[in-house]
């Protein structure tokens, strides 16, 4: 039971890490390990840092993020990602999108409670 | 269009616009529809079956669509194979410049072994082996990279293949009078020959393995308008094909002068992984010093 319901959990937050990595780079310019490591603070929004890096890349690509090299105090230079003019519109979308979803759910479930 | 009114013409047609699936997704697909429009002609006759189900263009855009994760996810950087078999994924589709820069050489996907590019089992990822070996970080190679790679560096390593396909060429061409009329072409893990065939067929076969695939990368990419990182993944599938070409060609002389040894056969597979390494991580590393000598001059450059 608990590997099926890791399996949903993961499902559901993989739909969601793109957002979340927007949403912490709205904040500021990030290099990759910091990503990774921000997620790992928040419990139940970790990801590997081979999750993370493809997404990244995709990311890039789609010109939703930004990257500039900046020197680093120790070995070489770091690639710090921020968010693109279309990256801040693709936020704003997707966290419209998310809230008016998870309304939408937390109503369904409502009314279920109610029904039983 | 004229109106579809039996199963095989509606099949027929689907099929044609399932193009772009792999054979086993389209295959599966196809077997799955033609099951549902016979239960329908049972019940309702096979023209009402095919109607039902509207315009075949409308069907195949839907399977294209339930299919999309595997070409987002390819489209992304992560390989999906054609299919699987006995769990070993499988690709037919041959080798594309895009399918090496997603399998052969991915930095920012951890896992060293990849599903094959062309055959049946997995290929290795050189860019997670690099990244493991502590050599560049998952996300330091990018598209801009490939761009900085020194015009030098870059034409070195493209004559690389040329270079391992001649000497290939000439080292066969020089042995031939010594090798026998049969020669070895499969090996024992003990490295002792356990299967022959006659020198014509082998040398032919390798000499056309020397030739005509590098003829035929070298004339795709040797265009104005291909783009260097093309240039140099194609360069490196190439290369790894000219090795294990040359490797074969060298293990059949030698063994035939009484020479080879199970270490050729270890030394021939650890250069088609040594080779095409060098060739990708040698001039990336120039294109990515380039980019950092340029953030060191200023205080940091948008790339």
């Amino acid at each position: 039971m608990a590997a099926e319901r890791d399996t949903r959990v993961s499902q559901f937050r993989k739909g969601a890490l793109e957002l979340v990595i927007l949403a912490l780079l709205d904040r500021g310019e990030l290099y990759g390990v910091e990503i990774v490591d921000q997620l790992a603070e928040r419990p139940g929004l970790e990801a590997s840092a081979g999750t993370v890096y493809p997404l990244l890349s995709r990311l890039k690509k789609a010109g939703v993020v930004d990257t500039t090299w900046r020197e680093s105090p120790v070995g070489p230079p770091r690639k710090y990602y921020r968010l693109s003019a279309a990256g801040t519109r693709e936020l704003e979308e997707m966290s419209r999108s998310w809230r008016d979803i998870a309304a939408a759910i937390d109503g369904v479930l409502a009314e279920g409670a109610h029904d039983e | 269009m004229s109106e579809i009114r039996t199963i095989d013409a509606y099949l027929a047609e689907v099929r044609g616009h399932l193009s772009p699936l792999g054979a086993s997704d389209r295959d599966e697909a196809l077997v799955e529809l033609e099951s549902l429009l016979r239960a329908d002609a049972d019940r309702a006759g096979e023209a009402a079956a095919v109607a039902a189900l509207g315009d075949p263009a409308t069907y195949a855009a839907g399977v294209l669509e339930a299919f999309e994760p595997d070409e987002v996810a390819e489209a992304d950087g992560r390989p999906v194979p054609q299919g699987h078999v006995l769990g070993m994924p499988y690709d037919f589709r041959g080798a594309s410049v895009e399918r090496i820069g997603s399998r052969v050489w991915n930095p920012a996907d951890p896992r060293i072994f990849m599903p094959r590019m062309f055959g049946v089992g997995w290929t290795i990822n050189l860019g997670a082996i690099a990244v493991t070996l502590g050599l560049i970080r998952p996300d330091d190679v990018g598209d801009e990279s490939y761009d900085r790679i020194p015009k030098g560096a870059l034409n070195v390593t493209l004559a690389v293949p040329a270079a391992l396909a001649a000497i290939a060429v000439v080292l066969m061409v020089v042995a031939w009078p010594t090798l026998p009329a049969q020669v070895p072409i499969h090996w024992g893990v003990s490295g002792k020959p356990d299967g022959w065939a006659s020198r014509t067929v082998v040398i032919g076969a390798l000499l056309a393995l020397a030739i005509v695939p590098a003829a035929l990368t070298y004339a795709r990419v040797l265009r104005r308008d291909v783009s260097a990182r093309s240039r140099l993944l194609a360069a490196a599938g190439l290369g790894m094909e000219a090795v294990l070409v040359l490797g074969i060609a060298a293990v059949t002389v030698a063994d035939a002068n009484g020479g080879a040894s199970g270490n050729w056969v270890l030394l021939v597979v650890l250069a088609t992984l040594a080779v095409p390494f060098l060739m990708l991580y040698m001039p990336l590393r120039s294109g990515l010093r380039a980019e950092w000598r340029e953030v060191r001059g200023q205080n940091g450059r948008s790339v």
